[in-house]
């Protein structure tokens, strides 16, 4: 099936604290899995001139492979990896203020997960970006952030732009040393 | 997804298959990029010509971004091999989605969609209007992607198949629309 449910879920020491759900809805045939690859591909993180590439079975039947993400195309072209990065990239922060239409990076960000684990499940029809930080200092973790690293503009400017803040309520308490997880989990 | 029956008699009837939006919906700029990206993997571009979004990066500098390229004939993003077009099939088969599914078992129809950016509900979506041309039995609709494969052919994939339960019966002359809609 088709989008998309996108459940941000965050974690203390393990153990699930909280959860936003965005949307709905699941699968797990063929047509399911053509389209968790592509999605995959799309969060998957590569170095500057590295390649992320998904197959997917075409209408006659055929595996075939679709570059995604190369050192190729326009300077200005946002897949390429000619100069940046296509990476993600998940921050954590203190602000409690409401997500905005103004919001092109995270109010108060600490810290950041600059290489989330990324899991592709064909079967179950989910990605999931799951961002961590262990810190040597308590922290408050109020809003995470996901951040696609890419090149932005003619002149291969290399930036993040945000594409989802999440505000907690209650702001989360994690004690230094304690493991703090946040999980993106698209299903699709 | 919704599945809309315009009969002769101009009666609209309308199915919705499948989740629709519970939560949130968007209202911040972090959503609104979000959306864009994920309209350059869905956009209709013929070949050879490209799409580009503005997106405000983490130093609140507007930048203008190419996301599918036309000069690229090589990559998914690429419009180089030929039309870079979404389609929507419809047909009778009401055997369950599986793995070796690769397109619709009892295609009658496919079409090229239109594709929407709506930035102000917040969604992207592909639609067709179908006009029957002998009385059919819709129970199964998928979405096609096209695009150019890393050997710079125009490829086509089956990226979702959907079995309406019950079928639906549409008269010769009716209509009958599809949309796929994706909302952030």
């Amino acid at each position: 099936m088709v989008f998309g449910l996108l459940v941000v879920e965050d974690y203390i020491d393990g153990r699930l604290v909280g959860r936003v759900v965005k949307d709905w809805f699941s699968g797990g045939d063929l047509s399911t899995a053509n389209y968790v690859r592509l999605v995959g591909a799309m969060f998957t993180s590569v170095p500057r001139d590295g390649s992320a590439s998904f197959s997917a079975v075409d209408v006659d039947g055929v595996s075939r492979t679709f570059i995604f993400k190369v050192s190729a195309g326009s300077r200005h072209w946002f897949w390429n990896t000619y100069i940046c990065a296509n990476r993600v990239r998940v921050g954590f922060g203190s602000s409690t203020a409401v997500p905005a239409r103004n919001n092109y990076r995270l109010g108060s960000e600490f810290i950041s997960d600059e290489s989330p684990r990324l899991i592709v499940d064909e079967d179950a029809g989910v990605i999931v970006v799951e961002g961590r930080f262990v810190d040597a200092v308590d922290r408050t973790v109020c809003e995470v952030g996901l951040f696609l690293h890419a090149t932005v503009s003619f002149e291969d400017v290399c930036r993040d732009v945000l594409v989802d803040r999440t505000v907690w309520s209650p702001c989360r308490s994690v004690p230094a040393g304690v493991p703090y997880i946040v999980r993106y989990r698209f299903v699709l | 997804m919704v599945v809309e029956v315009v009969r002769r008699d101009g009666r609209r009837e309308v199915v919705v298959v499948g989740g629709g939006s519970e939560v949130d919906g968007g209202g911040d700029l972090a959503t609104l990029w979000f959306l864009r990206i994920l309209a350059s993997v869905f956009v209709n571009a013929t070949a050879g010509t490209s799409v580009t979004f503005t997106i405000v990066d983490s130093t609140n500098t507007t930048r203008t971004q190419t996301h599918v390229d036309g000069g690229l004939s090589s990559v998914f993003h690429g419009s180089g091999c030929g039309d870079r077009v979404y389609a929507i099939g419809l047909g009778s088969s009401s055997v369950p989605p599986s793995r070796s599914d690769y397109k619709l078992l009892g295609e009658f129809a496919r079409l090229d969609t239109t594709f929407r950016l709506d930035e102000s509900l917040y969604y992207i979506s592909h639609s067709v209007m179908y006009t029957a041309d002998v009385d059919r039995v819709v129970c199964e609709v998928g979405l096609y992607a096209r695009a150019c494969d890393n050997g710079g052919v125009l490829r086509t994939v089956l990226l979702d198949r959907t079995v309406l339960s019950p079928c639906v019966s549409v008269g010769a002359g009716e209509i009958i629309g599809v949309a796929y809609r994706f909302s952030v």
